[in-house]
């Protein structure tokens, strides 16, 4: 036993050190100099140039101050076009949540590494979770255009494929993490495998997957602008038409609509996930 | 004297990581009876519940439940664990679930398939989940969120859970030792009493020796997945008890 008075002031004992230490030195540097090379490289290829910024508004001075003259008069379409933006992505994420809720429990560690086939399940789940995810929503939407034709069901089929393999890793992940007490409480009382589920799992787990499916459509709603663009129905069609025909009263009006309904979809969808966190 | 409600003989299990958690253990339970476990965290007495209702799997073992030989097939350990009830530790409640719906769990190995997404029960089965609440004291309570409650009115709610089962036998698995000193005594104290009152065979793993004299009507000493000690609390002197948690033990 240490004696519990201090006779001289204590001083920490000195780090343990590998003797690979120096080695991991050079290879931190090495490593820094890399990124540092990268970075440079990339503002090459890029053309980054501040200057550009103000040479450019000075030449286009008079197109830009259109964007300042909105015309109201199409605001109505455009309102009915967001209106269509925002459905397109609540379709996706429905059906995304759909297909991923039960899938997610087959993705689930905790769950699944118990038995061989349990493995194989798990595994086959998150590689389609993986491969959904590689497939950027505009890729999808592109295939979907040219399977389903231009319009607002390529996009949902997107963003609901897409969105898939995000929630599905989210939702599994969230399972990995619940407490495996109500899961022992439910099976000692003689519950099956569906009613540990239902009952031990889903109580633990709902309010986060509700959170994660808002967030979801929040950023499903700002995909779908873009989907717009590749022809995928809603308000992104028209930027794309409003800019080739230099109509930028128009764009401008498009502009403040977008700006104007992400915003208050951004912060509804915030208030919902903090409301759900307080419960 | 009335036949045993549980008779387990040479029960044994070993770990999948070579822990040889119980190695041999031989008791039975009457009805209304309250068995009480002691030794060393460690010492086998959890695995020990956990292989009488079949949540852990026994490497060896001859149990009788009710006089039947107990089997390891899924269908037969679903039945027999609606007759066990099982009182956790640390409660084992859903905290976001109210206190009659968590009570009602207790019940799921009767509710039908059809029943099941909904969360419905039948009336037998609520009647039975209320009964139990006004066992445990918390019927003014039922529609509170369990995360509501106090440490000590959580654990009644695992009791009612258990008791809604309408159990044969009762398990209890440091059921008092999340609690204070205080509390941990009056749950304690009303637990058996509901389990002398019904006739209920219990086996209770204990932490606090004083608590396993106050209540038990047998003791069960555990070292090192053995039991080293059976008899009245009388019998348990400080040489058994020396036996029991090593020569450092002092009351």
């Amino acid at each position: 036993m240490s004696s519990l008075l201090l006779e001289s002031r204590p001083v920490l004992p000195p780090r343990p050190r590998s003797p690979l230490a120096p080695l991991w030195a050079g290879v931190k540097v090495l490593f820094t100099a890399l990124v540092v090379a990268y970075i440079v490289l990339a503002l090459w290829h890029t053309g980054f140039n501040p200057w550009k910024l103000v040479e450019g508004a000075q030449r286009t001075k008079g197109l830009l101050a259109e964007l300042l003259h909105p015309e109201w008069s199409i605001a109505g379409q455009l309102l009915k076009l967001m209106n269509e933006t925002v459905e397109i992505a609540l379709l996706g994420t429905l059906i995304a949540v759909l297909i991923s809720f039960p899938l997610a429990f087959l993705g689930a560690k905790n769950l699944m590494l118990r038995s061989g086939p349990g493995r194989v399940a798990y595994f086959i789940v998150r590689f389609i979770f993986i491969i959904l995810r590689a497939f950027e929503p505009v890729l999808l939407a592109l295939l979907f255009v040219i399977m389903v034709g231009l319009g607002p069901f390529a996009g949902v089929m997107a963003l609901g494929i897409h969105s898939v393999g995000m929630l599905g890793k989210l939702f599994s992940e969230t399972i990995e993490g619940i407490d495996q007490g109500p899961v022992e409480a439910v099976l000692a009382s003689g519950g099956n495998r569906f009613q540990v589920m239902w009952y031990g799992i889903l109580p633990q787990v709902a309010p986060q997957f509700l959170a994660f499916s808002i967030y979801r459509w929040d950023i499903n709603i700002r995909m779908s602008i873009v989907l717009g663009i590749v022809g995928a129905g809603g308000i992104g069609y028209m930027l794309l038409q409003y800019m080739s025909l230099f109509q930028f009263g128009k764009l401008a009006t498009a502009f403040l609509i977008i700006l104007a309904a992400v915003t208050i979809l951004d912060w509804a969808s915030a208030w919902l996930r903090t409301r759900l966190g307080q419960t | 004297m009335s036949a045993p409600v549980l008779e387990v003989s040479e029960l044994a299990h070993t770990y999948s990581d070579g822990t040889k958690a119980v190695q041999g253990v031989s008791f039975q339970v009457e009805p209304g009876e309250i068995l009480a476990t002691i030794g060393l965290s460690g010492a086998g007495k959890s695995t020990i519940l956990r292989c009488i209702n079949g949540i852990v799997r026994p490497s060896k073992a001859k149990i009788r439940f009710l006089g039947e030989q107990v089997r390891w097939d899924y269908g037969y350990l679903l039945r027999l664990r609606r007759r066990i009830g099982f009182i956790f530790q640390n409660f084992n409640i859903l905290e976001k679930l109210s206190v009659l719906t968590n009570v009602l769990l207790g019940r799921l190995g009767y509710q039908p398939g059809w029943a099941m997404p909904l969360y419905r029960f039948s009336p037998r089965d609520r009647e039975a989940a209320t009964a139990a609440l006004a066992k445990v004291g918390l019927l003014k309570e039922w529609h509170k969120r369990s995360g509501e409650l106090s440490g000590g009115q959580q654990q009644r709610v695992g009791v009612a859970r258990a008791l809604a089962q309408e159990p044969r036998l009762l398990l209890a698995d440091e059921p008092v030792s999340s609690l204070d000193p205080l509390t941990a005594d009056q749950v304690l104290g009303h637990l058996v009493r509901i389990c002398r009152n019904e006739q209920l065979a219990t086996i209770i793993n204990l932490h606090a020796v004083p608590l396993a004299r106050k209540y038990a009507d047998r003791i069960l000493g555990v070292l090192d997945g053995r039991i080293v000690f059976e008899g009245t609390p009388a019998q348990l002197d400080l040489g058994v008890l020396r036996g029991i948690y090593g020569e450092e033990y002092d009351e």
